[in-house]
């Protein structure tokens, strides 16, 4: 049972997060406007995450979803099974990997055994169905939205942590 | 001529000598003899040869020399010579004749009998048209053997026989000719002709003697002759011959005596009237001679200048024809002329006008006039000349040449004329016309086109010519006739001397003591300018003095035009040219035009040279060349208009262009109604936008906008990050912040938008995001006004509150639009993008149509079996039956071709949730129990005909795929799978039903 985390100063530790993502932009934003009581690291592939989740394991994971810059054999998913349900187009495929890599990437989280709270950072609001069927298998998996606020970032930091 | 006259001199020259060299032969050949020439010596009788008869020393007997029988051998030989002379004469052996004569002559040389018949043989043995000149030297030896005998009997031939050669005798048959013209008429050996021989002999002489004076006595010896050969033939009653009398005719008029020239040619009338072309251009000159008398009869009946009445309708007349009113100038200029006979100009004009009405007689008889009562009045000899080149097509050549000649000779100073000189020259003397094509091409214009027709015309005559250039005096001034008689005398003196005696210098002497007493006479000046003019490197004297003329009277038309075209290209020559062109010269007008025009005054040339089309007339000296010209002018500025014109087209479509920018161009929506099927690329791209652009906190802009406009105490470096964010760490950036490169937040934006409108264009349509679709419009302008921020977001610290606020205030607003907002928005695009709902109906229905085509009439088809709900999926419905027929009748096909029978299909509808990605995907599995082997790499890889190819290509477009499974119970599955809507995504308002279509693309609802 990890120690209790709050953003509250002087009171426990703050939470750990890592944040997985092919640039800089999350780790930025979140380091200035929601930095208060929480500390990050910063993965840039799956594999990378991987690899970090056994040198600290974090609270909680902040997950992008599209890797449209991270090298393509840092890319995870099975390449031959994207290609044939994508008739063959290679490069159909490729997108489809790098536009849902933060699912590819959270399955590999999960079969690595971390089973902590993850935030996917996408608007699952138009796609319920999708997420309903995510997080049926995952109820650890949270979402916030692109255009969310520092605000609602942080309170959908807290309340994951709180439920995980 | 001159030409002629020097040839003819050196040819005399030759044969007098070579007549002298015989003469001295003959001379020292006969010193001995006396009446007789001397007898060559009888060779010595057979045996006595090589010895001399002498005294005998050795007092043997005497051989006494039979001298009588010599004497008689030798007469007898000569005889027989004579003889077979006389016979083979007879029988026209010529050769033989001469040969026999020549042996004769050899017996008894200088015998006249033996000269005559070898004169005779050699005239006959010479081929007709070719000079006898032997028997010419046979006969004129007459003259020294036999000055009282034969000689006098055969004169007559002499002269004959030199006339067959051409101007080679000259002289010596003239000096015959006079000598048998002196004998009595009918006297033995004198040609009732040779009179007429005679004068026309003296009349040759006149056309090649230098000097006027020597000319005219010639002339004045061969009327004399004439005379006394009319007086012949009246006393023999027999008429003159006509070449007698045209002869005459001819001569008079050129001693300037008409009414001996009328009568002369009258005579033609009455004694040859069968002689069409002498009569017809005899009655010409008598019309022309009339003229003269005519005009001799007003001069001394009136003469001097013209009535104010005269003076007023000249005006009027000249106006009208400036106007290229031709009636009227005629009728003006008529009444002139009849109020005031004696006025050349009017004449002139007035032959002006006839020749543009192309009434050419009346004009040639007015130029004629004008020339008669002004005898150097240039302008009139040039227009008479070219009428006579232009209008007679060359039948009046010699007219025009004359003229043209005078004219030149009268002003020197228009090179043109030497081109017109040229072409008419031409066709008389070659020599000549290369001349004058050389000095046009010296002294012409450069840019004159006719330089090109003179240099081919050069090259066409290019023979060896002597060159000579004789001296042609100027000519006495026009308005020398109206002078005081004293001062007329001095200025005809110093003409005199310059031009007859080459005394330039005491011509000019002459003139500058008349000026003493004449001091303001702009005649004696003028004619002191042409004086000096004349003389190598003295044009600057005579503009000296021609500007002093000017001082006195400055209306000179000629006088300004003489020196404004030896001034040239200068301010002063130009002035001078424009005063001459104002006081009526349109040689003057077409110069100034010239002159601008190649000083690129284009306009003002323009109007010039239409000001000269309209004065000139065709028989001006630069009416050819000014048509050239205004060709030419009229191509220039229709190139500068046509330049201009699509200047204007360019400056004025600057601002159509932008005009068009801001219309053309479809929003997003129109594309999609436009090309549905682009709206899987669309989609991606949306989403793409959505999820990259805004998960990048685009609404932190609010967040920061707060902080500074409540001062908090991390704005500044929030508002620091987010400018880096937004546009990218590099300075460049700040430098041009719409440049749209992939920096920052910005940048990528730009390149989605620029992604966009690939795709457009790729369906053929041409977005116009920025000004046409409300959603990009309002995004666009919000990154936009924050990027003009740009700066005051790096460094916000050192603003002051104002900017502050100002800023917090943009960023704001930005972060409204870019954010929920703009979410919002994209969303709702992509989700009303064309759905189509697959369920069963659907696929029963597509169905039937496949099964009931021509190819399955005799089949017996089971119905289809199908299975599951379907799902809503986002593609074109028309693609998706196109698929799905395709698939359906392949598999039907497959089926009746492979399949036991009962032929049928099953199609399952499956619903798959991929674990990892938790998206939805429809399967549609056909189902078919035909054997034949189908696989994902034949369907994939086109293998397959059928219109599968077609449906991977079209599967691809909207993500689907196709593969070939194993199916319990079947032989095989073809399975088409779709990525299934979400529930959201598939609201109803835009749901698809099976067969009818129906895009349902959305129009932003950006709170519009």
């Amino acid at each position: 049972m990890p120690p209790k985390n709050t953003m509250d100063s002087g009171q426990d530790r703050p939470i750990k997060v890592l944040v997985v993502e092919d640039g800089d932009e999350y780790i930025t934003n979140l380091t200035t406007f929601v930095a208060e009581g929480v500390s990050y690291r910063q993965a840039k592939s799956g594999g990378r995450a991987c690899e970090m989740l056994l040198d600290e394991l974090p609270d909680l994971v902040f997950l992008d979803m599209r890797f449209d810059r991270t090298p393509v054999e840092e890319l995870l998913g099975d390449m031959v099974q994207l290609t044939g349900r994508f008739n063959g187009d290679i490069g159909r495929a490729r997108r489809f990997q790098q536009d849902n890599q933060g699912l590819f990437i959270l399955r590999a989280l999960r079969d690595a055994g971390f089973r902590r709270p993850v935030i996917l950072s996408y608007d699952f609001g138009v796609e319920e169905k999708r997420f309903r069927a995510l997080s049926s298998k995952d109820p650890a998996l949270h979402y916030c939205p692109d255009y969310a606020d520092a605000k609602v970032i942080r309170q959908t930091i807290l309340a994951a942590v709180a439920a995980g | 001529m001159a030409i002629e006259a020097q040839r003819r001199g050196r040819g005399g020259g030759a044969r007098a000598l070579l007549m002298g060299v015989v003469l001295a032969l003959l001379g020292l050949s006969s010193a001995e003899l006396g009446a007789a020439p001397p007898r060559d010596k009888l060779p010595a009788p057979d045996g006595a040869e090589d010895s001399l008869p002498g005294v005998d020393d050795s007092g043997e007997a005497e051989v006494v020399v039979d001298q009588v029988s010599l004497e008689q051998q030798r007469e007898h030989a000569f005889a027989d010579h004579l003889g077979r002379a006389r016979r083979a004469t007879q029988q026209r052996r010529w050769s033989e004749a001469i040969s026999e004569y020549s042996a004769a002559l050899g017996l008894h040389e200088g015998d006249a009998e033996a000269l005559r018949g070898r004169a005779q043989a050699h005239r006959r043995a010479t081929p007709a048209g070719r000079c006898p000149r032997l028997a010419i030297e046979d006969l004129t030896l007459l003259e020294v053997y036999d000055p009282r005998g034969l000689w006098l009997s055969e004169r007559a031939n002499v002269v004959a026989w030199m006339g067959e050669c051409g101007d080679v005798y000259a002289k010596e048959r003239l000096a015959i000719a006079e000598q048998l013209a002196e004998l009595e008429p009918g006297e033995f050996g004198r040609p009732d002709d040779i009179r007429v021989v005679a004068a026309q002999l003296r009349a040759a002489e006149a056309e090649v003697t230098r000097g006027e004076l020597p000319a005219r006595r010639h002339r004045e010896a061969a009327v004399a002759q004439l005379e006394a050969y009319r007086a012949e033939c009246l006393t023999r009653e027999v008429m003159p011959e006509l070449a007698a009398l045209e002869l005459e005719g001819e001569l008079n008029r050129k001693l300037e005596q008409p009414q001996a020239a009328v009568a002369a040619y009258e005579r033609i009338l009455i004694a040859h009237p069968d002689e069409l072309d002498a009569v017809r251009q005899a009655k010409k000159r008598i019309d022309e001679l009339q003229i003269q008398l005519a005009v001799a009869e007003i001069q001394e009946l009136q003469g001097g200048k013209p009535t104010p009445e005269a003076e007023a309708a000249y005006n009027r007349g000249l106006a009208a024809l400036r106007r290229r009113d031709l009636s009227r100038a005629r009728s003006e200029l008529e009444q002139a002329v009849e109020d005031s006979p004696w006025y050349p100009r009017a004449h002139y004009y007035l032959g002006e006008v006839y020749a543009r009405s192309e009434r050419f007689p009346a004009a040639i008889e007015s130029f004629k006039k004008a020339i008669a009562m002004e005898r150097y009045d240039y302008a009139t000899h040039m227009a008479l000349g070219l009428l006579y080149k232009k209008e007679f097509s060359g039948s009046e050549d010699e007219q025009a040449r004359t003229h043209l000649d005078m004219a030149l000779r009268l002003r020197p100073d228009l090179h043109v004329l030497h081109f017109h000189l040229g072409e008419l020259y031409v066709r008389s003397d070659k020599g000549l016309a290369i001349e004058h094509f050389r000095e046009y091409l010296e002294f012409g214009d450069a840019d004159d086109p006719k330089r090109t027709a003179a240099r081919e015309a050069i090259a066409a005559l290019e023979r060896d010519v002597e060159e000579s250039v004789p001296f042609v005096p100027p000519l006495v001034p026009s308005d020398v006739g109206r002078l005081d008689p004293e001062l007329h005398r001095l200025i005809s003196e110093a003409y005199v001397l310059g031009a007859e005696h080459g005394d330039w210098d005491r011509a000019e002497k002459l003139l500058l003591q008349a000026r003493e007493k004449f001091p303001r006479e702009t005649a004696l000046l003028n004619m002191l300018a042409l004086v000096v003019y004349v003389q190598d490197g003295r044009q600057g004297q005579a503009r000296v003095y021609w500007e002093e003329s000017l001082a006195v009277d400055t209306n000179q038309m000629e006088v300004h035009e003489r020196l404004g075209l030896m001034l040239a290209d200068s301010a002063s020559g130009r002035m001078h040219l424009r005063k001459a062109a104002e006081l009526g010269s349109v040689i003057a007008r077409y110069r100034v035009a010239k002159l601008l025009w190649d000083n690129f005054e284009l306009w003002s040339a323009s109007e010039q040279l239409d000001v000269y089309l309209l004065e000139a007339g065709p028989y001006d000296v630069y009416w050819d060349t000014a048509q050239e010209l205004r060709a030419h002018m009229d191509s220039v500025f229709t190139k500068i208009y046509l330049a201009g014109g699509v200047g204007l087209v360019v400056l004025l479509s600057f601002p159509f262009a932008l005009i068009w920018r801001r219309v053309r161009g479809a929003s997003l929506p129109q594309l999609l109604e436009r090309s549905p099927s682009c709206f899987p690329d669309v989609a991606r791209i949306l989403s793409l936008i959505r999820h990259e652009i805004l998960k990048h906190n685009t609404a932190f802009l609010s967040d920061v906008g707060r902080a500074l406009e409540l001062d908090e105490p991390d704005a500044d470096a929030r508002a620091t990050l987010l400018a880096r964010r937004l546009f990218g760490d590099t300075a460049n950036s700040e430098g041009d912040p719409h440049r749209g490169e992939r920096r920052g937040i910005y940048g990528r934006f730009l390149a989605y938008v620029g992604e966009l409108e690939q795709v457009a264009r790729g369906h053929g349509v041409t977005l116009n995001l920025r000004r046409k679709d409300p959603t990009f419009k309002a995004m666009l302008r919000a990154f936009e006004d924050v990027a003009v921020k740009a700066k005051w977001l790096r460094h916000p610290g050192g603003l002051s509150s104002t900017k502050s606020l100002e800023l917090a205030k943009v960023l704001l607003r930005a972060g409204d639009v870019l954010g929920r907002r703009a979410f919002d928005r994209l969303s709702d695009v992509i989700r009303s993008l064309c759905i189509a709902r697959v369920d069963a109906e659907f696929i029963a229905a597509v169905y039937e149509e496949v099964a009931t085509e021509d190819k399955f009439v005799a089949v017996d088809i089971a119905p289809l079996v199908i299975e599951g709900e379907g799902e809503k999926v986002r593609i074109f419905p028309s693609d998706l039956h196109d698929i799905l027929s395709n698939v359906l009748r392949n598999s039907l096909m497959s089926s009746v071709m492979y399949a036991e029978p009962p032929i049928g299909l099953g199609v399952e509808l499956a619903t798959e949730v991929d674990d990892i990605t938790g998206l939805t995907s429809l399967a549609i599995r056909i189902k078919d129990r035909s054997p034949e082997r189908l696989t994902n790499e034949m369907l994939r890889g086109r293998y397959v005909e059928r219109g599968m190819g077609i449906t991977a290509d079209l599967l691809s477009r909207y993500d689907g795929s196709i593969a070939v499974e194993p199916e319990a119970g079947w032989e095989k599955a073809v399975v088409l799978r779709f990525f299934a809507l979400d529930e959201d995504d598939a609201s109803p308002d835009h749901s698809q039903r099976s067969g009818e279509y129906k895009v349902a693309p959305t129009a932003s609802p950006l709170g519009a």
